[in-house]
């Protein structure tokens, strides 16, 4: 501080930088929004990352077993199948997703047609 | 941090734990499930009410409040919704203790049975649903919009800080409409409250979609929400909101007069979020070195630390940064000036 300079840590990305003390507050202003949207596009990315599709059932529990995530697979639409899956696998329907695209497919269990992917992974 | 706290990949759950703790969020209580919500830990479910409740109010909604306990004839009103919540009942059955002679200790009084069970409210529906059928006469008195900050107990066996507790704190809102399309469109709007807030404020990003039949809400013809991701790869459910359809106007009679003269049922929905969301906050960003919070709902954005030789230095250090500390606070930005010298800069 004594030279005029302030080295401003931040937290999430452990970056430490010197800033000139005249102007500080905007530019302060200016990380929070930047730290801001970076932890959303870390989070988002982590996301894509840990989404995946299955298209059968081996597949499916691979899926589950090893990498965890989001995996959007057919369901046939029925409690009996949903109950197999969940018994089998630990994981369970979170929901049927509003902007999820149609897409006639075969549920994974039972091979009953299906018009929509949804979305299982296990859950707190 | 004075003790490291495990790493992520070594155990998740540990992690988690030690986290709550060491970052001061919250502890355990005397009653297993139940927890104490530290300061530092409130100050953030502050900030998150704080921007739920102006958004809940942009969109039309004004709180109140409803009693803890529901008379159980109550309860079992709607059939669906009494199935659902009857396993985790916490139930009052007496109102007073005395001292035992005998045994010299505090006792429950025998008689002072009560003459009906009250039941913990485990969510608000039906003891709303019941003052709806006061209030509600004419199409005047719809939309009703009505939202309640509050606990509810749900006796759950296997607890963690935060994520599931008996006792959490939540808010609930509880809306009467005229028209089926209009309660569909209540339960839609809240959703997207619920997903704009999670990922502008808590920097979370969200799946929205319906439940299946078998994760629906007990007594709710469909249920929406948000779904995130953690870092260990499990989903956590973080907002849900209910179309009711006329199922609770049914069973508590809640009926209004049309704009055509004739009566009919009021249509109803319901959508809440709870501490849990303190849970998701914390497992979507923090790290090995422990809490990481987006700036949106940060109690304390900035820490100043002054770095110096000698208390001279530092008071001349202090008095710069009180300079940089005012100007912040009047841009809108949370700042501590720490100075204390147990702990180490950098």
């Amino acid at each position: 501080m004594a030279s005029g300079t302030l080295e401003i840590a931040r937290r999430d990305t452990k970056e430490k930088k010197s800033y000139p003390i005249k102007g500080i507050e905007d530019k302060i202003k200016f990380l929070l929004t930047e730290i801001q949207s970076n932890i959303y596009n870390k989070a988002q990315h982590f996301k894509e990352q840990n989404t995946h599709q299955a298209d059968t059932y081996d597949e499916f529990k691979t899926l589950i077993e090893n990498k965890g995530g989001f995996i959007y697979a057919h369901w046939d639409g029925t409690k009996e199948t949903e109950n197999i899956i969940k018994e089998e696998t630990k994981a369970t329907i979170r929901c049927i997703p509003l902007n999820g695209n149609e897409e006639s497919g075969s549920c994974m269990v039972t091979g009953n047609p299906s018009s929509k992917r949804v979305l299982f992974a296990k859950a707190y | 941090m004075a003790k490291a706290i495990p790493r992520r990949e070594e155990d998740y759950s540990l992690w988690y734990n030690e986290l709550v703790k060491k970052a001061g969020l919250a502890e355990n209580s005397p009653v297993r499930g139940c927890m104490i919500i530290k300061p530092y830990g409130f100050s953030i479910w502050e900030k998150m009410q704080q921007q739920l409740d102006t958004m809940f109010k942009n969109t039309g909604h004004e709180n109140a409040y409803f009693p803890l306990f529901i008379p159980k004839s109550h309860l079992s009103k709607e059939a669906d919704h009494v199935e659902g919540f009857a396993k985790e009942c916490a139930v009052v059955t007496h109102y007073r203790l005395k001292n035992d002679k005998n045994s010299k200790r505090l006792v429950v009084d025998p008689d002072a049975k009560l003459e009906e069970e009250l039941i913990v409210r485990p969510t608000s529906e039906t003891v709303i649903w019941d003052t709806y059928k006061n209030w509600i006469q004419s199409y005047r008195d719809l939309p009703l919009l009505i939202n309640q900050w509050g606990n509810v107990v749900r006796w759950e066996m296997r607890t963690r800080l935060f994520l599931r507790t008996a006792e959490f704190l939540w808010q609930e809102g509880h809306t009467a409409h005229a028209t089926q399309a209009e309660a569909v469109s209540e339960t839609q709007q809240m959703l997207d409250v619920y997903s704009d807030f999670a990922e502008k404020y808590m920097a979370l990003p969200v799946t929205k979609g319906v439940k299946s039949e078998s994760e629906r809400f007990a007594g709710a013809e469909d249920t929406y929400c948000i779904e995130a991701l953690m870092q260990d790869g499990k989903a956590l459910q973080a907002g849900t909101s209910h179309f009711l359809g006329q199922n609770f106007a049914k069973a508590f009679n809640v009926k209004f007069t049309n704009k055509e003269g004739k009566e009919d049922l009021v249509w109803g929905t319901s959508w809440g979020v709870s501490t849990r969301l303190m849970g998701a906050l914390i497992m979507a960003h923090s790290d090995d070195d422990g809490l990481v919070l987006p700036p949106n709902l940060a109690p304390i954005q900035v820490v100043i630390i002054p770095i110096y030789k000698g208390e001279k230095q530092l008071e001349e250090i202090a008095l710069k940064a009180k300079k940089i500390h005012s100007s912040l606070i009047s841009k809108g930005i949370s700042v501590k000036f720490d100075r204390r010298d147990t702990h180490k800069p950098g």
